[in-house]
């Protein structure tokens, strides 16, 4: 079984039809979650840490929650509220005509709105991983990048940015590996991406080789991606040279800046995690006395059961795994102080284990 | 899954030999196979706090235990388990909700019938029941929002997270070093950090009259760190809530001359009279060469400091008055006088050829124990004061740190209220008169004061001497009296051993009258000249001996 066995009919029908879709599709979602995500993500970590407005500490950690979410979650909930028995629409068909409202309906099940779900709820990474960045910038460096007469806007481009662009670049590579990752929301849009192939191959078409062959595909995109970061980020480094930490000053935006900065925090926030948890709450609310039975008791047992026991073993592993070499558990001949060498009666190492 | 499948594989043909009997597969489609698939899956979430978990602790308490005779298993069950508890549940939740969440994993692997919230709320939404699958849906973000508030918290104290055997603090418990704000301000002035040497930055200031900026100026910088010794004396008597006053009335107040002064030269600075002996005087002068900040073009800088009898004096090009004002705040010289129309070095030349010190201790670095004298400033300080003078420049490390190994009892008041919780027996570290070991044992080792009886026999030691002055029921520190030389003591080089005495004049000794017929004691009187009439017994003009260097009359330092 592997990528560079035998080739069967299925994968060469696969590769002839739709290899490309799978790639361009994979393609266009990365580059665009990737966009959204960063841009989000840059500019509330941006906001949160160097500026005071109102709403600022809430936003601090609310902004995190969209994380919460599983996109294939957000998918259906906004599918279902912009669809045609949605609230959207039901909304505006009190108002308009129904062609008219027809005419005004979002194709959300598309790849864009799959993009756009998966945005709205992964860009936490990138806030993150970019806001701890943010705040471990002496404020002196952008204190210095004002005096030497950079503007506000230059030095968060010239100076602030950079300097956090390891993080950054963390912070989105993680993001697009849940995107290339991704199954429910996509499916469930029906935009077809490795992963719906993956399981297409599979199940639909029985062939685990073409499947493994599509896996090592996807595994080469990713690649391609730290890669291609790698090589652009060249010899450049990005130290914060001085070992000096001066917190910044904060600015005070006030008036319609600060109400700008609040909107600007509060569009992720309300679209990622807000209207569709209302929404959820809302059909709960509707369904829970009959949908509250033993039946969803079982669930939530399974659910629960297999999570607790994954983590436990989970954990173990790790532990097993992380603990350091000269941990007492782990036994080197490094760590154990054998006979010092010229006491040693044979040239081979004293402990059991081996150097 | 594809070598987890392999494994099944192999171990159904396995047990189908061993049996004989067609057993399927075992694993696939169990729930077994869907732990280990999680397992295998989100090890690496688990694995980043853990690995950095373990890092964190420091390797020291794995081997203490070890060493304490703990075995292996016991040492992570005992010291390592409790100190990774917060991260390992940490990590455990992370875990726990991706498992919840995950969607693609559970659809492939799980066993038939087998639902998870995950599934069904796919399952209910793809058939269009989307009402249906908000509850478990609404589950999964409830639960899922723990590790996100997890998340942030951790990340709100990321700062603190090193684990490590003493908790913070423990370090400056140990070695207290004084915090500056301790200091008593004086009532409207700022606190007075001359004494602390390097003055700390919260302290630092702009403004050109602002003491501490004179205090660096002075450059005394030896960065000072309290110590404190095992003193099992009494503590400093020192009422903790009485303000210090660091500007008895009639200190250094600068002379008239100096405020009408054309403002051309600069000023000069006499340190006050009546301090005796082989205590070093400054003499400073400043220049641009050290340091942005000053506003002035010279020659150079430093310090000079001058023996019995020299007389310090300090001077600043421009701005004088400023400078000398500032000069003057910082409390240690009696005359600031402005020079007209002489250069820095030509004041210093002229003031030390009247003093005619037997030795002139040059410095020219920003540390006060090194000479850091370039050749040029070499060559200037030659031009500047002659063969003769020339001829008796030494090194001043050896003066400067007798300079500053002996406190006042202002220093050491300073110093003891600077150490505040720790003060007490040991306070500031420092016994008054008492820092230089060679000077606990009495009297004995030291050499007789030239003229008259010493006292010495049957006395105590300087420090014995000292802490009879501090001891328990002196009550307060005796102020010196401005005018009356013989009451109090005087706010001056605590030790000084041609005395023995703390705060008592020897009564052998006494300084001759000075212009001002006061001894030479009075804070203003300008002490340039003020004592040369080589009475016996004064003290500015004859001590003749320096315990310290067992240099003769005459040994001075200077540094400039």
């Amino acid at each position: 079984v592997g990528i560079f066995g035998e080739s069967s009919e299925t994968w060469s029908h696969l590769a002839s039809t739709v290899l490309l879709d799978y790639t361009v599709n994979s393609l266009l979602l990365v580059v665009g979650v990737g966009a959204l995500t960063l841009a989000i993500g840059i500019s509330t970590a941006w906001l949160v840490t160097t500026c005071e407005f109102p709403g600022r500490r809430v936003f601090e950690w609310g902004l995190i929650l969209p994380l919460a979410i599983p996109t294939y979650i957000i998918a259906f909930t906004y599918a279902e509220i912009l669809s045609h028995t949605g609230m959207v629409q039901g909304g505006l068909q009190l108002l308009l005509s129904p062609e008219t409202t027809a005419r005004l309906r979002v194709g959300l099940m598309s790849l864009p709105g799959a993009g756009l779900m998966m945005a709205l709820v992964l860009y936490p990474y990138v806030y993150l991983i970019t806001r701890t960045s943010f705040q471990r910038q002496s404020g002196g460096v952008l204190e210095t990048s004002r005096i030497l007469g950079k503007s506000a806007w230059s030095t968060f481009f010239r100076v602030a940015l950079p300097l956090a662009r390891p993080a950054v670049v963390a912070g989105v590579i993680l993001v697009l590996m849940e995107v290339l990752n991704e199954y429910g929301a996509v499916k469930y849009f029906g935009v077809s991406t490795f992963t719906t192939g993956i399981f297409r191959a599979w199940f639909a078409l029985g062939d685990g080789p073409a499947a493994v062959r599509l896996s090592g595909c996807l595994l080469i995109l990713v690649f391609a991606l730290i890669l291609v970061e790698r090589l652009q980020r060249g010899r450049a480094r990005f130290d914060d040279g001085s070992s000096r930490y001066r917190p910044l000053v904060p600015f005070q935006l006030r008036g319609w800046r600060g109400a700008a900065a609040f909107a600007v925090c509060l569009v992720p926030v309300a679209l990622g995690f807000l209207i569709p948890v209302a929404q959820l709450a809302v059909w709960a609310f509707s369904v829970a006395p009959e949908a509250l039975d033993r039946r969803f008791l079982t669930l939530a047992l399974n659910s629960f059961g297999l999570a607790v026991i994954s983590a436990v073993l989970a954990v173990m592993a790790a532990c097993s795994s992380s603990t350091p070499p000269d941990f007492p558990l782990r036994p080197s001949s490094a760590s154990l102080p054998g006979p010092p060498p010229w006491d040693t009666p044979s040239p081979a190492p004293s402990s059991p284990w081996g150097s | 899954m594809i070598p987890f499948l392999w494994v099944d594989r192999r171990l159904m043909g396995i047990l189908q030999g061993v049996t004989g009997t067609p057993v399927g597969l075992i694993l696939t489609g169990t729930v077994a196979a869907l732990v280990f698939a999680y397992v295998v899956r989100f090890l690496a979430v688990a694995l980043n706090p853990t690995d950095s978990g373990f890092e964190r602790i420091c390797g020291n308490l794995d081997e203490t235990s070890r060493s304490l005779g703990m075995p292996p298993l016991r040492t992570l069950w005992k010291v390592d388990l409790p100190l990774l508890r917060g991260t390992l549940v940490s990590a455990g939740l992370l875990v726990f909700v991706d498992v919840l969440k995950e969607l693609p994993l559970t659809l492939i692997l799980r066993p038939f019938d087998f639902d998870t919230l995950a599934t069904r709320a796919f399952q209910l939404a793809s058939d269009e029941q989307v009402a249906r699958s908000a509850l478990p849906a609404l589950l999964i973000i409830v639960v899922g929002m723990v590790p996100v508030i997890i998340l942030s918290r951790i990340i709100a104290r990321q700062r603190d997270l090193t684990i490590h055997p003493f908790p913070r603090g423990t370090r400056h418990a140990l070695h207290p070093t004084p915090p500056p704000e301790r200091l008593s301000a004086p009532p409207g002035g700022a606190p007075h950090p001359w004494w602390w040497g390097a003055t700390p930055p919260s302290t630092a200031s702009t403004d050109p009259l602002d003491p501490a900026l004179a205090a660096q100026d002075l450059n005394l910088g030896a960065p000072w760190e309290v110590v404190p010794p095992a003193w099992d004396g009494p503590g400093l008597p020192f009422p903790p809530d009485e303000p210090l006053d660091l500007h008895p009335p009639g200190a250094n107040r600068i002379p008239p001359g100096a405020r009408h002064g054309p403002g051309g030269g600069g000023c000069l600075a006499a340190p006050r009279a009546g301090r005796t002996t082989t205590t070093p005087w400054p003499i400073t002068w400043e220049g641009k060469t050290q340091g942005e900040r000053r506003p002035s073009s010279s020659s150079g800088k430093g310090m000079a400091r001058t023996g019995p009898s020299g007389s310090g004096c300090a001077r600043w090009p421009s701005p004088p008055l400023e400078k000398a004002t500032a000069l003057a705040d910082v409390g240690v010289h009696d005359t600031v006088v402005v020079l007209s129309g002489e250069s820095a070095l030509q004041g210093a030349a002229r003031i030390l050829r009247e003093r005619a010190p037997g030795v002139i201790a040059v410095n020219s670095s920003n540390l006060a124990v090194a000479d850091g004298l370039s050749h040029t400033q070499r060559l200037q300080l030659e031009e500047a004061f002659g063969p003769e003078l020339t001829s008796r420049l030494v090194s001043s490390e050896e003066l400067v740190v007798q300079w500053l190994s002996v406190k006042t009892p202002r220093e050491v008041e300073i110093m003891a209220r600077g150490g505040g919780d720790h003060r007490g027996p040991g306070a500031g570290g420092l016994r008054p008169g008492d820092s230089r070991p060679d000077h606990r044992r009495g009297c004995g080792r030291l050499p007789e004061p030239p003229n008259g009886p010493t006292g010495c026999g049957g006395r105590l030691g300087a420090g014995a001497e000292s802490q009879r002055q501090f001891g328990p029921g002196s009550g307060a520190l005796p102020r010196h009296q401005p005018g009356d030389p013989s009451r109090g003591l005087h706010p001056d080089r605590f030790r000084d051993p041609g005395l023995g005495h703390v705060g008592h004049r020897h009564p052998a000794l006494r300084l001759c009258p000075g212009p001002w017929g006061d001894g030479g004691t009075s804070r203003g009187a300008p002490a340039l000249g003020g004592c040369a009439t080589g009475e016996p017994g004064c003290l500015r003009c004859h001590a003749t001996w320096c315990p310290g260097t067992g240099r003769g009359p005459g040994a001075t330092g200077g540094d400039g």
